[in-house]
């Protein structure tokens, strides 16, 4: 997993977690003995509480969003050491040059075609990048590459009956 | 009819504020609910049979040849998502209007719609399984009429039309509920139609110096996500229903083309609205059936209605998180993709207040446990679980590894089938009873069902969000060596899942073949 996909990872299983607990002990006090034991619920506080969650479930997103805005691609792209030109077409990729030293490299991707996907994978099979690539417009991703080895690259949108085969590969030097 | 069936056909509810309508009015809706239900429940057999073909056979098993696969996956896609679910809840809405004093004003944009979506469906049947059209269900542009051999133009044409069917039959629908909602039950102060458009959306509570009832009654809460899916499903069927002509007149006149870039801002216009299609009615749905359960009327206030606007707002401008990795070189696609961001955030709050004002009207009440509610219940754990996931996806830098990959149908199967499809089967438990005033056949075996569904339906769906974190690619019919083993561990669990549905269908099936109520009329039918 690379660091963005381990995030989702630690933030989706805590906040399911958080969430889960939260409603099973609240589906807990239907039982007669919970009902029995405490006091009556307050309505009218709950009624209130409503405005607090609200304003909650705003300043969560509001952070998430801040957070992660430095993150969009198109608005922090870094500058390359050298450009891929790439060629998607049912069924193939061709990269042109199909080696490239390790550092921060533009893939200039362009469809012949229809729609494709353009992901890249390291060595280890870690995704590293991916971008859509209408027909007829170019599309440009930065990946930083510093694993030298062979890189796989898929078409990860449905392009036709032999999608899956529409793998490419490039040579990533010292 | 006897005295013991007029009893039940209006079985009194733990908690409940339904007018009383007339018997005539109540047959004939019951009738429509039946047929929607039911035609329903056949194309979920039908679809469901597909998704099996389709995943034992990426588990190689029994492997399809692959443009039979990709056709399969199209025609699994459409009618698990809209001929099974989606046209459920369009019927389910019927019966909850009904209940609520808002019955249909006219049975023929009801029966338009049940006739278009059926006729349409078989023509995607017919169009992928016969004629070979594997586009998937987005069939995204130009990809119809680069087949390289496997299917003609004609089949895109046709198969093109079949969806505009589909389309027609929401149409139709959203008009239905519309004129309902609009109907002499909403108690308005003023006769102009917006204006009691306003009032089913709850603005009296929102904005009581503007909008005013006539009476005491306001617009009960189900009203709400109802008229807001009626109007959103109007307004964002359109675009995509234009692309589907723009493909109809290319299959008659292949010198006709159009930009694939508007093309798919078109179909996204319409492909994650329809996903409210869902979520929307079963909220309704909640809104309804959890009070009563509860025997307390919603704990929910001004800010739910708030919350219920901006999702009517929002609804229309949020597309282009399905296009944050289309951002071409030139033009503006990036600019439309940074502001649906947190535009599409600002949805999750009717989502979130809604599982608020669910789980406080739950909170230490007399809460009736049966195959409905605990069905409902289960539902709202899945809509909350893998809600999470979607906000997820909604955050570009996030949606930069997760986007196409296995997690995607991870997270819509987790959606759809153990959240809304949860509480759909929760609906159906709850309504049959009223329909048929038969008892449900078997408490018991709807526990299995129900557990089967849990832990068949989460280990199946982990078997693809896991696989998808990775970064697995979605759509494949062959799938990358390094993730087979997690397309293999997941047929036990889809086995599992399997056998509960059919137990499921057997416990319907056996409800309306059953005897009527003979003792306890009223807390057998009760929900």
């Amino acid at each position: 997993m690379n660091a963005t996909q381990l995030t989702i990872t630690v933030m989706y299983c805590a906040v399911t977690a958080i969430g889960v607990v939260a409603l099973a002990a609240v589906i807990a006090t239907t039982r007669r003995s919970k009902r029995e034991a405490g006091s009556e619920p307050n309505i009218e506080k709950m009624e209130r509480g409503e405005n607090w969650w609200a304003i909650m479930t705003v300043a969560i997103l509001v952070i998430l969003f801040a957070a992660t805005f430095a993150g969009i691609p198109w608005l922090n792209r870094a500058n390359a050491d050298s450009t891929v030109q790439v060629r998607a077409l049912q069924f193939a990729f061709v990269a042109q040059p199909a080696s490239v030293p390790a550092g921060t490299i533009d893939f200039e991707v362009k469809s012949d075609d229809v729609s494709h996907g353009f992901a890249l994978y390291d060595p280890d099979n870690v995704m590293v990048a991916q971008i859509q690539v209408l027909p007829n417009v170019t599309s440009t991703v930065t990946a930083k590459l510093d694993k030298p080895g062979p890189y796989t690259i898929r078409c990860l949108e449905f392009c036709g009956f032999n999608h899956h085969n529409m793998i490419g590969r490039i040579e990533v030097t010292q | 009819m006897s005295t013991e069936a007029r009893t039940v056909s209006t079985p009194a509810l733990p908690y409940d504020d339904s007018p009383v309508l007339d018997e005539a009015t109540i047959k004939k809706t019951t009738s429509i609910v039946k047929r929607y239900m039911w035609t329903a429940t056949l194309f979920l057999v039908i679809a469901g049979i597909l998704g099996v073909v389709l995943r034992q056979s990426q588990a190689d098993i029994v492997r399809t040849d692959d443009n039979l696969w990709y056709a399969l996956m199209t025609a699994h896609g459409l009618g698990a998502f809209v001929a099974w679910a989606g046209f459920f809840l369009m019927g389910s809405l019927y019966w909850i209007l009904m209940r609520l004093g808002f019955p249909l004003r006219t049975y023929i944009f009801a029966e338009i719609s049940y006739w278009s979506m059926v006729i349409g469906t078989l023509g995607i049947v017919w169009t992928t399984v016969i004629a070979g059209f594997g586009a998937s269900w987005v069939a995204l542009y130009p990809l119809p009429f680069y087949s390289q051999g496997k299917w003609s133009d004609a089949a895109t044409g046709w198969f093109s039309f079949s969806v505009l069917l589909a389309g027609v039959s929401i149409l139709t629908w959203c008009v239905a509920l519309i004129v309902a909602v609009t109907g002499p039950a909403i108690q308005s102060s003023k006769n102009g139609w917006l204006y009691k458009v306003g009032l089913a959306l709850g603005l009296a509570t929102l904005w009581p110096s503007r909008f005013k009832h006539s009476g005491e009654r306001k617009a009960p809460y189900p009203l709400i996500p109802i008229t807001v899916i009626a109007i959103n499903m109007f307004l964002m069927t359109l675009p995509f229903a234009l692309l589907l002509v723009l493909m109809i007149i290319q299959s008659i006149d292949g010198s006709f083309t159009t930009d694939p870039q508007f093309a798919k801002n078109l179909l996204w216009a319409f492909g994650h609205p329809v996903v409210y299609l869902l979520l929307f009615p079963v909220v309704a749905n909640l809104y309804y059936f959890i009070p009563r359960y509860a025997k307390r009327p919603l704990i929910a206030g001004r800010v739910a209605v708030l919350a219920w606007f901006v999702a009517l707002i929002t609804n229309c401008f949020l597309w282009a998180h399905h296009m944050y990795l289309d951002y071409p070189d030139e033009g503006a696609q990036w600019l439309l993709n940074t502001i649906h961001e947190p535009v599409t955030f600002a949805i999750v709050l009717a989502s979130s207040v809604s599982i608020y004002a669910l789980s406080a009207t739950i909170f230490k009440s007399n809460f009736t446990w049966n195959a409905g509610s605990k069905f409902m219940i289960a539902g709202i754990f899945g809509w909350l679980t893998a809600g999470f996931q979607g906000v997820l996806n909604a955050d570009i830098q996030f949606n930069t590894v997760l986007h196409n990959t296995q997690w995607v149908v991870g997270h819509f199967h987790h959606m759809a089938l153990l959240g809304m499809g949860m509480v759909l089967m929760g609906v159906f438990y709850a309504v049959l009873p009223h329909l048929y005033h038969k008892p449900i056949y078997s408490e018991a075996l709807a526990d299995i069902h129900l557990w089967g569904m849990l832990i068949g339906g989460y280990g199946w769906v982990i078997c693809w969000l896991i696989p998808g974190l990775e970064g697995a690619p979605r759509r494949w019919a062959v799938e990358p060596e390094a993730w087979d083993v997690w397309t293999k561990a997941s047929i036990p669990f889809l086995a599992l899942l399997v056998i509960a549905i059919a137990v499921g269908l057997y416990n319907y099936v056996r409800t309306i073949t059953g005897s009527p109520f003979t003792v306890d009329v009223e807390r057998v039918a009760s929900v």
